[in-house]
């Protein structure tokens, strides 16, 4: 069994692969994504990952 | 606090909440933002990133997706709140399985109790006996069970490893102990989940314990106390110097570097 030691420089911050944003989805649609920069994913960053529970996308502004 | 953070308070683990900033702030900015205003340590996940795009003008707005990441619901956050907390409470009181043979169904149910080599054995026993009414039918959808069972399966060995890996070897025992339990009637599955609690609880990760054990103490002092708690962050920091090498030492690096933008 070997350890999957990635992402150590920031732990909680998963690099990976990401999709285009500009991806403009309606319903019905089941939209692929993944995420270059994210916190606390606990190693869920793409659409995959996240199978089996409802996943609300919220988008919201600092400002 | 956003109300799609308070749903992820309020439905834990049977939810995910994705919160993505969309005003161009940049992504240290924005969790130090949500990081000040005392909005992190619940579990829902913060990107700058947009994944997609909802096509709304404003903000908040929002996409709900079924467990199969389907979107079921989409629109302003503030005005449409109501109907995402129906949504939200429908999906996780009852999962809809459409048409799906009831057989198979059963093997998803017990698979959604975490029962994976419970939900393993229901499957085999529909593909050895689908019944002769749409036997077709069934034995494909048996077989697609047997896939997600594997996926599952599959899944939560690649969590424990990320969580040891990672600097979460706590979390990544009790994670795999629960697995263990969990595929106890499958000796194949059995043994993967032993032999990551023998790895976790072995010489390698005592120290990596310890630390993780104070690490998280003070990371969620940090998202308790508004302004990120400096008396923790620096903290934080001494541990960082302690773990160094280490996957605790990377994950409090990562967690003072995050709390440097709470201060700005």
């Amino acid at each position: 069994m070997r350890l999957n030691i990635a992402h150590l420089a920031l732990p909680a911050i998963l690099m990976v692969g990401a999709v285009t944003d500009a991806q403009v989805v309606e319903v019905g649609d089941v939209p692929t994504y993944n995420f270059e920069q994210a916190y606390n994913t606990m190693g869920s960053s793409k659409a995959s990952d996240f199978l089996g529970k409802p996943i609300l996308v919220d988008f919201w502004g600092t400002r | 606090m956003p109300a799609a953070v308070k749903l992820q308070q309020e439905f834990g683990e049977r939810i995910q909440v994705i919160l993505v900033e969309s005003q161009g702030t940049g992504y240290e900015k924005s969790v130090g933002f949500a990081l000040k205003a005392g909005w992190l340590g619940n579990g829902a996940i913060w990107t700058s990133q947009r994944p997609f795009s909802t096509g709304s003008g404003g903000l908040p707005s929002f996409a709900l997706l079924d467990a199969s990441g389907k979107v079921i619901l989409k629109g302003s956050s503030n005005s449409m709140h109501g109907q995402i907390v129906d949504e939200i409470e429908r999906m996780v009181g009852k999962p809809d399985y459409g048409d799906m043979p009831k057989s198979v169904q059963k093997v998803y149910k017990e698979l959604n109790k975490g029962k994976i080599a419970s939900a393993y054995a229901m499957a085999e026993k529909v593909i050895a006996k689908p019944g002769s009414k749409d036997a077709s039918i069934v034995l494909a959808a048996a077989e697609a069970s047997l896939v997600a069972v594997w996926s599952r399966f599959d899944s939560q060995v690649s969590s424990i490893n990320w969580l040891a890996g990672n600097g979460y070897p706590i979390r990544a025992l009790e994670t795999a102990k629960d697995l263990a339990k969990n595929v106890s009637k499958r000796a194949d599955m059995k043994m993967s989940a032993d032999t990551l609690i023998e790895m976790l609880e072995g010489d390698e990760f005592k120290e990596q314990m310890k630390w993780d054990k104070s690490l998280t103490k003070l990371e969620m002092a940090m998202y308790e106390n508004k302004e990120g708690d400096p008396r923790s962050i620096k903290k934080i920091e001494e541990l960082k110097d302690e773990a160094t090498g280490s996957p605790v030492g990377a994950r409090a690096e990562g967690l003072a570097y995050i709390a440097k933008f709470a201060k700005k």
